[in-house]
């Protein structure tokens, strides 16, 4: 089920309307979420359902076995086992043929001319975020930071939550298991405010994002036919994209928290405001770059080991984090490139100069934050090409494009629509940088009657200008 | 707090209101002021944009798309299934008269749709099961053949799972017999939704008709202009796209063979099944000899195997007008509709 389907329309009224029902009933409130959860997974493929619910109780096991666990070995040895399964099971499903394949690739220069052993292996939806939300369950109970879930059902909703179960955000159980475990109170300004955050991100998603996919894919399915102005036009809309796909989801997820009386994380921070990369990958999914910092770089050694540790500590999260992605040279490209760009602020001792949100209380930026931004938004675009482009002969292909004398030509396609519908969106984001969304605060003090025709201008859009709805680019991680 | 009063109602009005849009008892509303605010606040803001939707999908028409009407019908109890040539080549306005003797009380309804949504598979036989009337008993089937609906994209021709119309309405909705098709409009219709409204209006205020309309019927009539030169272009594009294209990317499928098979086998059950090869341009006739050389032989013995009737008019092409070599012009439909009719006739008169 779509969040921007009829049947999630649907779907979404009819919980809200059963769960604040249940408001006096904590346990009847979790179980409605948890049926709800399952349905929502099941109206894609009911034969996963099966999987999410072994990892799910996999994880409650063996994190009551952590606890009770008497000896550090013991312990150790539970974590393991999840860790193994969990990552065995995404493993199996995620990069089984990537492996086979890049194997048989490398017996073929040795001359073996055999069978390729591929398998078809369907991605179970949102495999890669339900593991997280359960690694992160197991590695904070091993290391005493939470106590384990004492019902299986508050256990099941954390991994399942509906909203967050295809693409996060990536939560903690630290954050969102109490919130699951303690009766929640309908808050009314919530509510307003999650309403308006749904909203918000379906502009993003339909009008926005939907709106560059359809330019982005006409051009970079047979960039040969276009000149590098518009290579370098789509490579610009494609940040736009994912940006407006990815933000907006996030913003629908935690709308929808918010309706049920759930805070969840923060996912992104108006990430192309970022004034040097390492700034935007503290702004750009935030729930992801957080559970690498702590599940990964910090047990390798942070920044404790000296230069040459961090270094090849900041490696190795970009790295997983391409490959945790995709299973694809592409992704791990992507994470490599980035590193790149990430060491040089690193080695400076400049990679946290930037902690503020840019011009805070001022209405434009300083020359210099704009050069910053303009700078970090153009090698961020750089990179989106390998995450975009099928394989690396089609990134080349497109950098090879993008470089080329056409670059100085008029560009043969020109979506003055879409363009102008670009300005009018960093200029919201612009204007609300300071607030957790674009919109959260805007025109609170307006007229209702104004407030509301600006946010029906919202939905007339989507109607307007949405063309053909186009699936969450993170749906495939 | 919302002054009832001025709306004439009482405070017990609305809390049945309220109950009735919910389904929460009145019982339960006390101490639930918060969220009855909040439901009010954000039903009277949501139904102007309900209504608005609402009342969109009720002008969506036979201008919309070349697909829409034929998911707002009820069940039918005769058609003509294939891709695009028999959309816009079979004619029910013209058969159903001509037929309304030999097959009385049954009405043909055009339920064929493209190369990409409607070639044989289980897609479009589930399809077919679900428009067809399923207590409806001695009907008529035109099913329009030709090699390219029996074909599949490489790679994986015989994969199923892969077939293109699994991603197309067909392959999306289950809901076909639906007004207004609100699944359809919202899942399956290509273009902003806005534009049912104005593509309503601007045929309203302009005194040229859209190039494409869906008639109620299920048959596309196609407007195009017929001038040689335009023909000549159009005919050329189409030979391209299948020369340089198709005949690369497509291949004879033993899986929609197949499911042509099974799709005979379940109509029969329903009544008449006639196999029709639909006439085409002489050069696109050979780029499809070409690709399926041996098609007609498959299509003799496909209807031995069945004992279905196997009209092929592929030899009277010259007779015939079309718009861009492979589709029909709808004189020309109309002409190969009434021939098609005198041979479903003279067959059944023959037995």
């Amino acid at each position: 089920m779509l969040f921007n389907s009829i049947a999630f329309a649907l779907f979404l009224p009819l919980v809200f309307i059963l769960y604040w029902r249940m408001r006096n009933n904590l346990r009847w409130q979790n179980i409605l979420l948890l049926a709800a959860s399952y349905f929502f997974y099941g109206c894609w493929d009911y034969r996963f359902m099966a999987l999410l619910l072994f990892s799910t109780a996999l994880d409650y096991f063996t994190g009551i076995k952590i606890d009770r666990s008497s000896t550090p070995l013991a312990r150790k040895t539970w974590l393991l086992i999840s860790v193994v399964i969990n990552l065995g099971l995404l493993g199996f499903f995620k990069y089984y043929n990537f492996f086979v394949e890049n194997f048989v690739t490398l017996l073929h220069g040795f001359g073996y001319r055999g069978d390729t052993w591929l398998l078809h292996i369907i991605l179970p939806l949102g495999i890669s975020f339900y593991t997280f939300h359960g690694l992160s369950y197991v590695f904070d109970i091993y290391r005493k930071k939470i106590r384990p879930a004492t019902q299986f059902i508050d256990y099941a909703v954390f991994v399942s939550f509906f909203p967050l179960l295809i693409a996060g955000p990536i939560e903690r159980a630290g954050h969102l298991l109490p919130q699951v475990q303690k009766p929640r109170v309908f808050d009314k300004a919530l509510a307003t405010d999650g309403l308006r955050q749904i909203l918000w991100g379906f502009f993003k998603k339909m009008v926005i994002a939907d709106g560059c996919a359809q330019y982005v894919n006409s051009i970079y399915q047979a960039p040969g036919m276009y000149a590098g102005s518009d290579v370098l036009m789509a490579t610009i809309f494609f940040s736009f994209q994912i940006y407006a796909d990815f933000s907006g989801y996030s913003d629908i997820a935690i709308g929808i928290g918010r309706l049920l009386g759930f805070d969840l994380l923060r996912n992104f921070a108006y990430p192309y405001f970022s004034r040097d990369i390492a700034e935007f990958w503290r702004r750009w999914h935030i729930s992801l770059t957080s559970w690498f910092r702590d599940y990964l770089y910090i047990p390798l050694g942070g920044s404790a080991g000296g230069k040459a540790t961090t270094i090849r500590n900041i490696i190795i999260v970009f790295l997983v984090s391409g490959f945790w992605h995709g299973a694809s040279w592409t992704f791990i490209c992507w994470g490599a490139i980035n590193a790149l760009l990430f060491l040089p602020l690193l080695y400076g001792n400049r990679h946290r100069q930037h902690l503020d949100i840019v011009a805070r209380g001022k209405r434009l930026p300083s020359l210099r934050e704009v050069l910053g931004i303009a700078g970090t938004f153009a090698l961020v675009s750089f990179t989106w090409i390998f995450f975009r482009a099928e394989n690396l002969a089609r990134a080349f292909d497109l950098i090879g494009g993008l470089f080329s004398r056409s670059l100085f030509d008029r560009p043969r396609v020109f979506p003055l629509t879409s363009l102008l519908l670009l300005v009018f969106f960093v200029c919201i984001e612009w204007m609300g940088r300071e607030q957790p969304y674009a919109i959260a605060r805007l025109g609170l003090r307006w007229p209702r009657t104004v407030r509301w025709g600006f946010y029906y201008i919202l939905i007339i859009a989507m109607f307007y200008i949405a063309p053909k709805t186009q699936q969450f680019i993170y749906f495939q991680f | 707090m919302i002054e009832w009063e001025r709306y004439g109602l009482k405070q017990l009005d609305h809390q049945i209101m309220l109950s009735l849009v919910t389904f929460i008892p009145i019982k339960y509303m006390h101490g639930m002021t918060a969220i009855k605010s909040f439901v009010i606040t954000s039903l009277r803001f949501g139904l102007p944009v309900l209504i608005a939707v609402a009342g969109i999908g009720f002008l969506a028409d036979g201008y919309t798309d070349h697909y829409y009407l034929k998911f707002t019908t009820p069940p039918q109890n005769a058609l003509i299934v294939g891709i695009s040539r028999a959309e816009a080549g079979l004619r029910p306005d013209v058969l159903n008269p001509a037929l309304r003797e030999t097959y009385p009380g049954h009405s043909l309804y055009n339920f064929a749709f493209n190369l990409r949504v409607s070639p044989f598979g289980k897609v479009y036989l589930d399809a077919i099961k679900n428009k067809l009337d399923e207590n409806s008993r001695a009907g008529i089937f035109i099913v329009a053949v030709d090699p390219w609906s029996v074909a599949a994209e490489e790679p994986g021709p015989n994969n199923a799972d892969r077939f293109a119309e699994n991603n197309e309405c067909l392959g999306k909705l289950t809901w076909m017999n639906t007004y207004p098709n609100f699944p359809y409009l919202f899942n399956c219709y290509n273009e902003p939704y806005i534009t049912i409204l104005t593509k309503r209006i601007k045929e309203q205020v302009s005194e040229q008709h859209a190039p494409r309309y869906l008639h109620n019927d299920g048959w596309l009539e196609i407007t195009v202009p017929m001038d040689s030169l335009s023909v000549a272009r159009r005919t050329n594009t189409t030979l391209a796209t299948y020369e340089k294209q198709f005949l690369h990317t497509y291949t004879p499928s033993a899986t929609r063979r197949q499911y042509l098979g099974e799709t005979i086998r379940f109509l029969k059950q329903h009544g008449d099944v006639y196999l029709v090869q639909l006439p085409v341009h002489p050069a696109l006739a050979a780029i499809n000899h070409l690709f399926y050389p041996a098609f007609n032989q498959f299509m003799d013995s496909i209807a031995r195997q069945h004992q279905a009737p196997h009209f092929n008019l592929t030899g009277s092409a010259a007779a015939y007008t079309f718009i861009d070599g492979s589709h029909l012009c709808k004189e020309s439909a109309a002409a190969v509709s009434a021939e098609l009719a005198r041979l479903i006739i003279q067959y059944k008169h023959s037995r």
